[in-house]
């Protein structure tokens, strides 16, 4: 059950109590934004289990340096790039990014109707991205739904941007072969 | 639709999709993070404890190593000289020293002995020595002028003429030379060990010295429900926890709690005196301060709870030393060994659900433990030496509380110290 902050008068109140390692404002946070946090590894490892032990890792993490937030910018955008970078670490680790070459029809627009995304569920689009192979859903996710540059996406996986240009179109045309079966 | 609409509204279905995480997961990142505070504390410790073991065993050595020449000076030879002549009865006074005498008189009646760069003045008694190495004869053979007067005609001269038999025969000063002594190849080895006595005692492990030995001994482990040599990591097996807390536990945990069992390196810090027997055997005996950390973890469907649990004990280990090798800077020897250890407390730390509470408890009887190894000294200056002793002991079940030695009685322990010769 997610417990509200009510406990703690803020944000920086809370932030400022886990920065002094208190046990009830770490958990607090842990409660308000591991479900978003646990969505977001996910969508990066398309494993439950995998995402569990990211979302284990990324917390860890989190306690341990919340004192270099310095206040600048969301501090939700701060924690989500503290588990985007974990649950790439991890895929890295596990050698299961495979970036295809460069192809031709990089600019090509979808054909899929607007109202097919419309009829799925967030769970059913979520459970596509999953089945993703690992390279198109990194660079999709980083791409389409952090909003991440080709620029920062090559220099993250050490590819050129043509390549994660690539990725992000067969990740699209992937994703629109299945939303057609669906429909 | 285009790509960009595309992206758009799979983002917007992605933001309001919430995956619940299981009830279990806050309870396994709060156990990691405590382990991880409590392996920064008890790194912080350990370094603290060895840093200042070393700085301690550094200010030793420096404190018994200062003030110690081991090369004969000049001034060592005067020395020596003049007071090999002070017990001759033929003195010679010199006719220019007499002046000089008077003006060192004074420090002389304070019973001092003044040494200058050729010079050194030592009072005996009512007698009053000075001895001076000339500047032309300072090669090999050495001379030594020496000039004797009594304190009393330091302050009173004219009352009373000096009485000094050689006064009178001998106007120059007495030729002590060096070189005549070399000469004689029978005296060559008594004259080196009486220059050079106090560095060749020391610079050999001498067989008939003390020694004291200042030791820190650390026993990694091999049980498979063990820590690592680094720490923390986590251990696979599990256990019922009936079978591994104790008795003070057993009250807080529920019997049908499964457990994991952390044992940690047990450290121990130690002096020990080491008496020869004869020239190969010596006997050696001492204190020793072990702790034992171990750690329990409970884990049941509605709580966890961690345990961490301290033993104390201080120690009485009485070993046999055989030297199988002993030359300038080595020495190499095997050992054998008993120690009775005295459980003086055992200390338990209780985190549940983010609370921490401490508990204590005396532990009785005596822990037996038998033990056998090698060593290797290395002299690392005149009066210290640092060693490393390898060995393996084994503890007996004396109805202790459960610790390392209960899970894996036969351990390797390394022992690291200084031996110091007193």
């Amino acid at each position: 059950m997610i417990t509200s902050k009510r406990e703690f008068l803020d944000e920086k109140e809370l932030l400022r109590a886990c920065v002094k390692q208190d046990p009830r404002a770490q958990r607090t946070l842990y409660e308000l934004y591991s479900p978003k946090m646990l969505t977001v590894c996910l969508r990066y490892v398309g494993d439950k289990e995998r995402a569990r032990d990211i979302l284990h890792d990324g917390f860890i993490t989190v306690f341990e340096k919340i004192e270099s937030y310095n206040g600048t910018g969301s501090f939700e955008g701060w924690l989500r790039r503290i588990f985007v970078n974990t649950a790439l670490m991890s895929l890295r680790k596990g050698d299961v990014l495979k970036f295809s070459d460069e192809l031709s029809d990089v600019g090509r627009e979808l054909s899929v109707e607007s109202t097919v995304l419309g009829k799925i569920s967030s769970q059913e689009l979520m459970k596509l991205i999953s089945q993703m192979p690992a390279g198109f859903r990194a660079v999709f996710n980083m791409y389409a739904i952090e909003g991440y540059s080709h620029q920062e996406i090559a220099k993250e996986f050490n590819i050129s941007e043509g390549s994660s240009r690539s990725q992000l179109s067969r990740a699209r045309v992937w994703l629109q072969e299945r939303l057609e079966d669906i429909r | 639709m285009d790509n960009r609409e595309f992206d758009k509204r799979v983002r917007e279905l992605m933001e309001g999709h919430l995956e619940m995480p299981d009830s279990g997961l806050w309870d396994s990142i709060a156990t990691s993070l405590a382990q991880r505070k409590r392996a920064r504390v008890l790194y912080m410790r350990r370094a603290l404890l060895g840093t200042a073991a070393v700085a301690a065993s550094l200010a030793l050595i420096f404190f018994l190593d200062s003030g110690e020449s081991t090369l004969p000076s000049q001034k060592a030879v005067i020395e020596n000289l003049a007071q090999e002549i002070a017990t001759t009865p033929e003195i010679a006074v010199t006719e220019s020293e007499t002046a000089h005498s008077s003006t060192t008189a004074a420090k002389a009646v304070r019973g001092e002995s003044v040494i200058s760069s050729d010079k050194i003045h030592i009072k005996d008694g009512n007698k009053e020595l000075t001895a001076q190495v000339l500047p032309e004869q300072k090669g090999e053979e050495r001379v030594v002028a020496v000039h004797q007067e009594n304190r009393e005609s330091a302050k009173e001269t004219a009352k009373e003429p000096i009485k000094v038999s050689a006064q009178e025969s001998v106007k120059e000063p007495i030729k002590v030379s060096v070189q005549e002594s070399v000469k004689e190849p029978a005296k060559k080895a008594e004259d080196k060990s009486y220059l050079f006595e106090n560095s060749y005692n020391r610079r050999s492990h001498r067989r008939g010295s003390t020694l004291l030995a200042v030791s820190t001994n650390i026993s990694p482990s091999t049980a498979s429900n063990s820590v690592s040599l680094m720490g923390l990591s986590q251990a696979q097996s599990g256990y019922i926890v009936s079978n591994v807390v104790s008795t003070i536990q057993k009250a807080y945990v529920p019997q049908e709690v499964i457990s994991n069992t952390k044992f940690l390196m047990p450290i121990s810090l130690g002096v020990q005196a080491q008496l020869p027997l004869n020239g190969r055997l010596s006997v050696a005996t001492g204190l020793n301060y072990t702790l034992l950390f171990s750690h329990y973890d409970a884990i049941s469907r509605d709580e966890t709870r961690e345990t961490q649990q301290t033993l104390h004990y201080i120690g009485v280990p009485v070993n046999l030393y055989y030297n199988l090798f002993n030359k300038e800077s080595l020495r190499v020897y095997i050992s054998t060994g008993v120690a009775a250890e005295k459980g003086l407390y055992a200390d338990y730390k209780v985190f549940e659900s983010g609370v921490r509470r401490t508990y204590g408890q005396s532990i009785e009887g005596l822990q037996w433990s038998v033990n056998g190894g090698f060593g290797v000294e290395f002299q690392v200056n005149n009066s210290a030496g640092l060693y490393f002793d390898p060995s393996v002991a084994y503890y007996f079940d004396n109805n202790q509380p459960l610790s390392i030695r209960s899970s894996q009685p036969l351990q390797f322990k390394f022992e690291l110290g200084f031996r110091f010769r007193l």
